[in-house]
């Protein structure tokens, strides 16, 4: 800080010097648009936490690069419109940031937005873009404005199409605005734009658009559409694996892992290069795999639903243990408020006396202290009963947690015996056909007449006899290598899916019971503490003596 | 109750005399009928019933043609001979088609078969009551009572089930009790003219109702049998009234779960001591099967007060009811119908106690099975002839099962076919016209005396308020103290479908439908509520779906004044005032409010308030915020409002006057910024709620005046499309026509030549295209019609002002009348006056705007008068002379 204003008071108008953003700047603008009056008092003395501004205002700050906005970590609307930013970076942070204003600035390129998607609104109006491009990740995005700058050619407009969400844009002041068509093509391109600078997009000018660009627009509808397949296509793959992953058999129903073994294991796909009568046989083997996975398969998914109704019955369980023991404690503070009130009421009557000077603090001090005791009473018989409640929720769930525990586990070694039959049926499926594979290839060992169109390594192979079995053992141990690490994979996740729910149901019933006890302490001391300053506040306006002595009481 | 007088008929003079010519078939032996009942001791006392085929005595008296008559209508002869009637004459009607007094052949023969059927039938079964086969009908013909059966289709809407139909019979009809209550009734007339009378005995509404339900589909029948006296003689003053609305809260039970639960909480350890437990138990119990003792005997006592008294022809009473089989129209067990009260009743009903015979319009059935059954034991397979003893063999041909015949043969198939079926009905089709439908009761109103209940029930629109139904329940059994009144109303405009009045604990409720313009569904309130005061004790409920401010439910008393929401958008629950008492110079006063919002889920707990409360006599605000998961205790924060009168109106923080507190031991404590921000949003609040809640009262006071003003004034809604009711729709057409007419009139009046009559009082019709006239004739012609014009509007306005001034007198006679007796006119005559007045008050300003209009206008008329005879081609040489010596 020092050392920035010493070099500020080397130049001349350090006002207006071109700087990079600093703390000191940041503060500033937070206060000079944040609250006022009182509320900008309170504002003010509280001093501005940086990491919960969810609004910054940077403008007409001469600001030269951007930095330093990381500390601003709850920002959901950035200005840094008017500045002499020549390069979008340093923004990666701001992961929540909803509006981005760069308008009026010195931007060459749109880049290093990848992080911001959560983007709603970017404004690059008056810049020196030329091309749109990295906003690819922005899928929210919804105004785009980008108006001003030096986009020449129209048809980079186009780039927006894939912004699903996008409903206004702002285009006017680019040098491709003179030509006529431009506007023609942006609105018959961008359908789903709904106004463009500013102003609704009639049907029928579109309708105009379209049949100017006929050519152009089928090949984006086109490409669009194939991109647009595939991202379903993606999606629901994804989603199928991620549900098939919550039975732990993710990518075991149909052949695909099978064909994933030959791929990774290049021997076995060499050989079957080998064709005519192992074809079949690999057909059969892929028909067997897929049998006996499409069984193990279905009782995952069956498992899953047991598991997951048994998780239901045991939490509706729980919850509602826990409905009923908030309930009956929030009866008991109610309770416990309507025996308070007349004792307040009472300890405010004796204030009042004793304040009208009716009556003295020695007269008053035995009423006092009983009355104290009577509060006493009442609130420790509130702790007792509170603790109770909460005491006779943790014992009543207790056992049905073990039982829970031991019926997932239950479940779940059910799953890993039938997944280990199935895997061992691969695994004797896999023997098979590696036997099968031998003996055909065994077969046509070294008959030049029938290998003479192979490709030449599988020719160089079945020329040699023990390079052949080599490469066939090889194979199949790769094969079971995969097929063990595939029911490791299976076995470790159910494991320690199962350690992780009841260690959590522990952990969490633990907590639970933790956080109400600290709770009801914690509400008892408020209670006794609010008590005591009440009996304060008779007592402060007496002499010390008596303070101890109340104080040393309660 | 009394026994109703019943009078020893005979048969009168003039249809002695058709029964003079006496068929030798005739001629039976009363003696058989003498020993048919076994009951002579009942028969001295009802002497005055004199069956004397129901004795066992001699018949002492000498065999007069008298007596002999009276024994055949007892026994329930057949009188095979066919009397000419030429001008039947039956109360008011005269016109009868010509099947009601004579007798096709083909009828003829089934009365020959019916007799037959009859003799067989008392052969078989001595000591049964004569079957009822044929009646008189209105016209005084013997009639097969099968024939009066015409099944007819109703096309009403809810005259397609046989719960309809019953209760349309049962509203439509009075019920007449039968006068010779043991045996067969005198006559019975056709369905079409009980439909005219409205009006007939337990055989005629159960023809009527049979015709109507074979019409619909049923496998109906009427049943000929014995019933309770009550039943015959329609007495309900001993039957609870079905229509009281039930109020007793259900409780809906929860269904046990389905399968043990894997999973429950352990018990707590029970420390009460057992035997105590079971002391108390002991002791609970005695005293309960003590009262429970006591109670038992005082319903037994009441039972037996309620009883109704010895009948001594119990089990002889003649009545008719419906049966209806199963088989048709998803019915699956037989049952009947009362015609009489419209309701349907088991077989096993104790209204019920013996069956004679049941028919309908293809057949008749004689019950041949044991007379000490119950009727729910009976077999009611109609096609079992041990059971059931057919008139027409193989009728009807639908229930036929053909065994062991073959059709092909042609003489077995006529052999087979050879034997009579039942003709066609001799009555007209039984319909009934929509304004009699709507009509519904005789009279347009019906009262039944049920059990401590007056059930009235009144056609819609035929009461001024709407009211289509009213129960009036009593504490007593001679209806002086009244509990509840239930009324139901229809056709409202005001949208109230049903009022209760307790009268014990003096509270109205009303009911409405949706679809009001302050979307009111229920309002309760006391009898003693000072009309249209939100300080007296009421509920009001209304549809909040409908509403913008989605209010649910307001309920006012003296003091308190709490609104109920659902599904607000600001989550709002409720808001709950309470005034201070005030005085009779100062309004009461808003003490405290407070109001309750429901949980909003997207922000954390400590965010979200749960009830605001506000001490506007103290200066205070106390904010509840929502109990987050897991904690019996919630943040509280209250403030002491700082005097906005010392800082300008500027709202300044000051940390010593709010207090609150955390429930979470962790948390940080609020910020001050914060902690002023809520209090600036609360005191706006509170602003704004104050002024929320005097609009709502406001609101409320007109609800409450619309309401007493729809009350006092009721107003019935017709349908648009009613072309009977819709008296205003009507009117429209009626002006529209006359428009009509007026303007063709208008247009027919503009092509008057007002020169004409005298053209035509100088030269004969039809001058209009002559030469024109001398100037002689023209001074003539010209001076009449500008005299007769003049005269004319002078006449005119004469007659307009003295209109005028007679109207305007009669309005003031009118005004001052009401200013001497406004506070003693009834609502209705309140109303009627205003009306009045606002159409005299109309009248005298029309007559007003006609009089200036006349002055204003009479000048330029005669003007344009002048203007167009100056022009007048037939007095062009008049007017030429006119400006030539240019005189005027």
């Amino acid at each position: 800080m020092t050392e920035k204003r010493s070099l500020n008071s080397l130049v001349i108008y350090p006002d207006i010097e071109p700087g990079v953003i600093d703390n000191a700047m940041i503060i500033r603008c937070i206060l000079e648009y944040g609250p006022t009056e009182e509320a900008g008092r309170l504002f003010a003395e509280e001093g501005v936490h940086l990491d919960e501004a969810q609004v910054v205002r940077l403008e007409f700050q001469n600001i030269l690069r951007i930095d330093h906005l990381w500390m601003l970590k709850s920002l959901r609307k950035l200005t840094l419109a008017h500045n002499l930013i020549e390069k979008i970076e340093n923004l990666d942070q701001l992961t929540g940031l909803n509006e981005l204003d760069l308008s009026f600035n010195k931007i060459e390129k749109i880049e290093n937005l990848d992080k911001l998607v959560n983007l709603e609104i970017l404004t690059l109006f008056h810049n020196r873009i030329r091309k749109l491009e990295n906003m690819e990740l922005l899928e929210k995005l919804l105004v785009f404005s980008i108006g001003d700058n030096i986009i020449e050619d129209y048809k980079e407009m186009a780039y927006l199409r894939r912004f699903r969400f996008l409903r206004s844009v702002s285009f006017k002041g680019n040098p491709c605005c003179d030509d006529p068509m431009a506007y023609q093509f942006i609105k018959s391109a961008l359908t789903r734009v709904t106004y463009l600078d500013y102003k609704i997009v009639t049907e029928a000018e579109r309708e105009d658009g379209r049949a100017l660009f006929r050519g152009v627009l089928r090949k984006l509808d086109e490409a669009d559409e194939k991109s647009e397949n595939e991202r379903l296509a993606k999606e629901d793959y994804e989603a199928r694996v991620k549900f098939y992953a919550l039975s732990f058999v993710e990518y075991l129903s149909g052949p695909e892992l099978l064909e994933a073994m030959f791929e990774k294991d290049p021997d076995g796909s060499l050989l079957l290069k080998m064709g005519g009568e192992l074809n079949g046989f690999f057909e059969q083997y892929k028909e067997q795999y897929v049998e006996t996975m499409a069984g193990l398969v279905e009782f995952a998914l069956e498992a899953y639903n047991a598991r997951q109704y048994e998780i239901k019955l045991f939490k509706d369980l729980v919850n509602d243990a826990l409905e009923e023991s908030v309930k009956k404690s929030k009866e008991i503070i109610i309770e416990y408020e309507n025996k308070k009130r007349p004792l307040v009421n009472e300890m405010q009557e004796f204030i009042n006396r004793f304040t009208t000077k009716q009556a003295t603090i020695e007269e008053l001090e035995p009423l006092i202290v009983d009355l104290g005791e009577t509060f006493n009473e009442v609130l420790y018989h509130l702790w007792k009963s509170l603790m109770t409640i909460e005491m006779q929720l943790y014992e009543q769930c207790e056992e049905s947690r073990v039982q829970f525990s031991v019926n997932i586990t239950e479940m779940v070694t059910k799953l890993l015996e039938v997944s280990r039959n199935a895997f061992g049926a691969w695994r004797e499926q896999e023997g098979v056909w590696s036997m099968r594979q031998f003996e055909a290839l065994s077969k046509l060992l070294g008959n030049k007449l029938i290998l003479g169109d192979v490709p030449p390594e599988l020719f160089e192979v079945m020329m040699d006899r023990d390079l052949m079995m080599n490469l066939v053992a090889q194979s199949s141990d790769n094969h079971m290598r995969f097929i063990d690490g595939r029911e490791d994979l299976l076995m470790t996740r159910a494991n320690n899916w199962r350690d992780e729910l009841v260690q959590g149901t522990n952990d969490n019933e633990v907590k639970r019971n933790r956080d109400r006890i600290l709770e009801i302490n914690y509400y008892i001391d408020n209670q006794r503490e609010e008590w005591t300053d009440m009996q304060m506040g008779l007592t402060e306006i007496v002499d010390p003596e008596t303070v101890a002595l109340l104080g040393d009481d309660f | 109750m009394s026994v109703p007088k019943l009078q020893s008929e005979t048969f009168g003079t003039e249809r002695k005399s058709e029964l003079e010519p006496l068929d030798p078939l005739l001629e039976v032996n009363e003696n058989v009928a003498s020993e048919i009942l076994d009951e002579p001791d009942k028969e001295e006392e009802f002497d005055e019933i004199s069956p004397k085929v129901f004795s066992l005595k001699d018949v002492n008296e000498p065999l007069t043609l008298e007596t002999l008559n009276n024994t055949i209508y007892e026994l329930g002869v057949i009188n095979l001979c066919w009397p000419d009637i030429v001008e039947p004459v039956f109360e008011t009607r005269t016109k009868f088609p010509e099947s009601y007094y004579t007798n096709s052949p083909k009828e003829r023969l089934l009365l020959a078969y019916a007799e037959c059927f009859r003799r067989q039938f008392l052969f078989h079964f001595k000591p049964r009551k004569p079957l009822l086969l044929q009646a008189p009908n209105e016209c005084g013909l013997q009639k097969m009572v099968c024939t009066s059966i015409r099944p007819t289709k109703l096309c009403y809407s809810d005259t397609s089930t046989w719960q309809g139909l019953a209760s349309l019979v049962a509203d439509y009809f009075d019920y007449e009790a039968l006068s010779k209550p043991m045996l067969h009734p005198e006559r019975i007339m056709s369905p079409y003219t009980v439909i005219i009378r409205r009006s007939g005995n337990p055989f005629e509404l159960a023809h009527v109702l049979v015709s109507w339900l074979i019409g619909a589909g049923y496998d109906a029948y009427v049943v000929v049998g014995c019933a309770t006296r009550d039943t015959c003689m329609a007495i309900k003053y001993r039957s609870i009234c079905a229509d009281i609305p039930d109020e007793s809260e259900k409780k809906e039970e929860i269904p046990p779960p389905d399968e043990e639960p894997r999973y429950r909480l352990v018990p707590l350890p029970d420390l009460t001591s057992k035997y105590c437990r079971d002391m108390d138990k002991k002791a609970d119990d005695k005293k309960q099967a003590e009262l429970n003792k006591t109670e038992k005997e005082r319903l037994r006592k009441i039972a037996d007060l309620e009883k109704a008294p010895a009948d001594a022809i119990n089990g002889w009473r003649t009545h008719a009811w419906v049966l209806v089989l199963p088989g048709y129209m998803g019915i699956d067990e037989p049952f009947f119908i009362e015609p009489s009260e419209g309701e349907g009743h088991l077989l096993d009903s104790e209204k019920y106690q013996f069956i004679d015979s049941v028919y309908n319009h293809e057949n008749y059935y004689a019950n041949v099975q044991s007379t000490d059954i119950g009727l729910d034991s009976l077999n009611y397979d109609l096609s079992d002839l041990s059971a059931w003893e057919h008139l027409l063999a193989g009728e009807p041909h639908h229930r036929r099962q053909m065994v062991g015949i073959d059709i092909a043969d042609k003489k077995t198939a006529v052999q087979t076919e050879k034997h009579l079926d039942m003709p066609v009905s001799w009555v007209e089709k039984l319909e009934i016209s929509t304004d009699e439908y709507g009509q519904r009761y005789p009279g347009s109103h019906k009262v039944i005396h049920y059990k401590k209940v007056l059930l009235d029930k009144f056609s819609p629109y035929s009461e001024r308020d709407g009211v289509v139904k009213r129960i009036r329940t009593f504490e007593d059994y001679a209806l002086t103290v009244p509990l509840i009144t239930y009324e139901w109303y229809k056709h409202r405009v005001d949208k109230m479908e049903t009022v209760r009045i307790d009268h014990t604990k003096r509270e109205i409720r009303e009911t409405f439908g949706i679809g009001r313009r302050d979307h009111l569904l229920k309002h309760v309130y006391s009898m003693d509520a000072l009309v249209g005061s939100v300080e007296a004790v009421r509920t009001m409920e209304f549809n909040y779906y409908a509403r913008l401010d989605h209010l649910t439910r307001l309920v006012c008393t003296t003091l308190t004044f709490d609104e109920y929401y659902s599904n607000r958008s600001d989550r709002l629950e409720s808001r709950l005032v309470i005034y201070t008492e005030g005085t009779k110079e100062t309004k009461r006063q808003i003490k405290d409010v407070t109001e309750t919002y429901s949980r909003n889920h997207e922000i954390p707990s400590k965010q979200d308030v749960w009830k605001k409360i506000f001490h506007l006599q103290d200066n205070t605000i106390e904010l509840l915020y929502q109990y987050a998961y897991n904690y019996v205790t919630n943040n509280t924060r209250s403030y002491i409002k700082p005097n906005l009168a010392e800082t300008g109106g500027k709202i300044l923080f000051y940390p010593d006057k709010t207090s609150g507190y955390i429930a979470d031991p962790n948390a940080k404590q609020p910020r001050d910024l914060e902690v002023y921000y809520a209090l600036c949003e609360n005191m706006e609040w509170e602003h704004a709620t104050t002024k929320q809640i005097r609009d709502r009262e406001t609101d409320v006071n007109g609800y409450l005046r619309q309401r007493h003003k729809e009350l006092t004034e009721p107003m019935l809604a017709v349908a648009l499309f009613d072309t009977e009711k819709n008296e205003a729709a009507k009117k429209g057409w009626k002006e529209q026509e006359a428009k009509k007419a007026e303007v063709t009139e208008r247009e027919k009046e503009a092509e008057i030549d007002p020169l004409a009559p005298y053209l035509a009082r100088m030269f004969g019709s039809g001058h209009g295209s002559g030469n024109p006239l001398t100037v002689k004739e023209a001074t003539l012609i010209r001076e009449q019609c500008i005299n007769d014009f003049k005269s004319k509007q002078l006449a005119r306005q004469m007659l307009v002002q003295e209109r005028f001034e007679k109207l305007n007198n009669e309005y003031k006679n009118k005004r001052l009348w009401y200013l001497a007796n406004q506070f003693i006119l009834t609502p209705e005559k309140e109303s009627n006056y205003f009306t009045m007045s606002a159409e005299l008050a109309f009248q005298v300003h029309t007559l007003e705007v006609r009089l200036t209009r006349h002055q204003d206008l009479s000048g330029p008329r005669y003007k344009i008068l002048l203007e167009y005879l100056d022009k007048h081609p037939l007095l062009k040489e008049y007017n030429r002379s006119k400006n030539y010596y240019g005189i005027k």
